[in-house]
């Protein structure tokens, strides 16, 4: 229960990588309050933490709407007094060859991944650097940042993400808020069944551990990060990518 | 789940450079996780003491003690085959020690450069190689950790041999998880920033003062703190993560100064 008497928020925290980050806190033993824009998942994953004894509720919520992540994190504060662990999880892909890309797809993808990350962190470290013991922004980036084929808007963001995270270490640490980037590499969700399996095989043969990862693998590593375990880590961009570096 | 499919039971954790420092705190931190240890060292003293602390803190933990130069390869692949003979598995390997000293570029004597060389980043080579083998060898799903540095990524100030073991024991580390990916061994790197007990070269109070300053968290690490992020990396909850730095420097790195 290494997250005892802590009160997180996770954004996009409906389904995928989110929701087993969400799953993974609560066990620890923090208080979680998540975010999604998908009603649904958001009904089923409360009832799943009520069932389970744990403590945390969802709210449907958009993060490229400033007020919806505004009353977001509220719910965390005003119910719960503080605010110790934010992990900015909601991310969508609208992938084309740059060429061809649309105003659309870029605009889209930056609003969620990036600038609605940038609303949650602004009011986050509002919350955090008036607290004592401040806090651990985690942000979950992408091995795509690096450049990926037909992602250009989904990397930029990504990319962007990193900037803001280590930014966010340097203007935070003397409030002892922490701020660090996860690059999860090829992990099993929705987004990457989607694809074809000649795509998929032809990314798990570039993995040196061999396989694709685990949401949990994810998880565990916010899990670390938002302990007092890592209180002297931040700003670093960490990889959970079974050695793949892209 | 990856972490299933790394599945540790306790075993053996082997510590390089357990007489003081970081690799004390390591062995302190890894008793209290119940791993039985081989302790090993050049400085006999050190290694007492440690032990001895180990005991008070966790009782029930085997522990063996290795006076042994890191640079003597024969002395290295016995003492591996002396611990898997007795205790069976060695599980983890945490590579830590090194040697650190001040001298400015132009009066570094060759000497000196292959000393820190072969403390440093040779005698990593020798434990993980031998390490690795004994691991290979019982198709142990392993566990190696590397103690590098800030200074694997950015320079130090007169401090080139140290730098230049340091950059080298990075890439080794990223080698060696390539090559032990497939015998489901996952090999890192720890990266500690300006850490309390290992500032060695007798450092004057307004230059580490001036380090301190450079830290956005505003203050030393613990040594603790290194051995908590070892912790981790060992624990069945990385077993996805390899070929990385993770670096515990209270954002140091940021703020270019180093």
């Amino acid at each position: 229960m290494e997250l005892k008497d802590k009160v997180a928020v996770v954004t996009g925290g409906g389904r995928g990588i989110g929701r087993a980050i969400v799953e993974r806190l609560a066990r620890g033993g923090a208080t979680v309050v998540f975010g999604d824009v998908n009603a649904e998942n958001v009904v089923a994953l409360t009832a799943v933490l009520s069932d389970s004894g744990l403590a945390g509720e969802g709210v449907v919520s958009d993060v490229a709407k400033k007020q919806d992540v505004e009353a977001l994190l509220d719910k965390a504060v005003t119910g719960y007094d503080r605010l110790d662990i934010l992990v900015n999880c909601a991310g969508i892909n609208r992938d084309g060859m740059l060429h061809k890309m649309t105003d659309e797809q870029w605009d889209e993808v930056l609003a969620v991944d990036l600038t609605g990350t940038f609303y949650a962190t602004r009011k986050a470290l509002q919350v955090m650097r008036q607290q004592p013991g401040g806090g651990s922004i985690i942000g979950i980036s992408s091995l795509s940042w690096r450049g990926s084929l037909g992602q250009a808007n989904y990397a930029a963001a990504k990319a962007g993400l990193v900037g803001l995270t280590l930014t966010t270490a340097r203007e935070g640490g003397r409030f002892a808020v922490r701020a660090n980037a996860i690059c999860p590499g090829f992990i099993e969700t929705d987004m990457t069944r989607a694809l074809s399996s000649e795509m998929w095989d032809s990314v798990v043969a570039r993995i040196p551990l061999g396989h694709a990862g685990e949401p949990s693998d994810v998880a565990a590593l916010v899990a670390f990060l938002g302990s007092d375990e890592a209180k002297y880590i931040t700003g670093q961009v960490i990889e959970v990518g079974g050695g793949l570096v892209w | 789940m990856s972490a299933d499919r790394m599945g540790l039971g306790r075993g053996v954790a082997m510590v390089t450079g357990a007489g003081s420092g970081i690799g004390r705190a390591v062995a302190l931190r890894l008793s209290e996780e119940k791993w039985d240890l081989a302790l090993v060292d050049v400085d006999a003293g050190g290694l007492e003491a440690t032990e001895t602390l180990v005991h008070n803190r966790a009782h029930g933990v085997n522990t063996r003690s290795f006076q042994v130069d890191v640079t003597d390869a024969e002395k290295v692949e016995a003492v591996v085959a002396d611990i898997a003979a007795g205790a069976g598995e060695i599980a983890v390997l945490v590579s830590n020690a090194g040697v650190l000293s001040v001298t400015p570029l132009l009066e570094l004597s060759l000497e000196q450069w292959r000393r820190t060389i072969d403390i440093n980043l040779t005698g990593s080579f020798i434990c993980t190689q031998a390490v690795a083998r004994e691991m290979v060898r019982k198709g142990t799903p392993g566990r190696i950790v590397t103690v590098a540095s800030v200074h694997s990524v950015a320079p130090g100030t007169e401090v080139t041999d140290y730098d230049a073991s340091k950059g080298g024991l990075l890439m080794l580390t990223r080698s060696l998880a390539r090559e032990l990916a497939p015998y489901r061994i996952t090999v890192n790197a720890v990266g500690p920033g300006f850490i309390g007990t290992n500032l060695g070269g007798g450092a004057s109070k307004e230059y580490l003062s001036h380090v301190i300053s450079t830290v956005p968290l505003g203050r030393a690490g613990e040594a603790s703190e290194v051995a908590g992020a070892v912790s981790f990396l060992i624990g069945p909850d990385a077993g996805y993560i390899t070929g990385i730095l993770l670096v515990i420097d209270g954002g140091m790195l940021l703020t270019a100064d180093l």
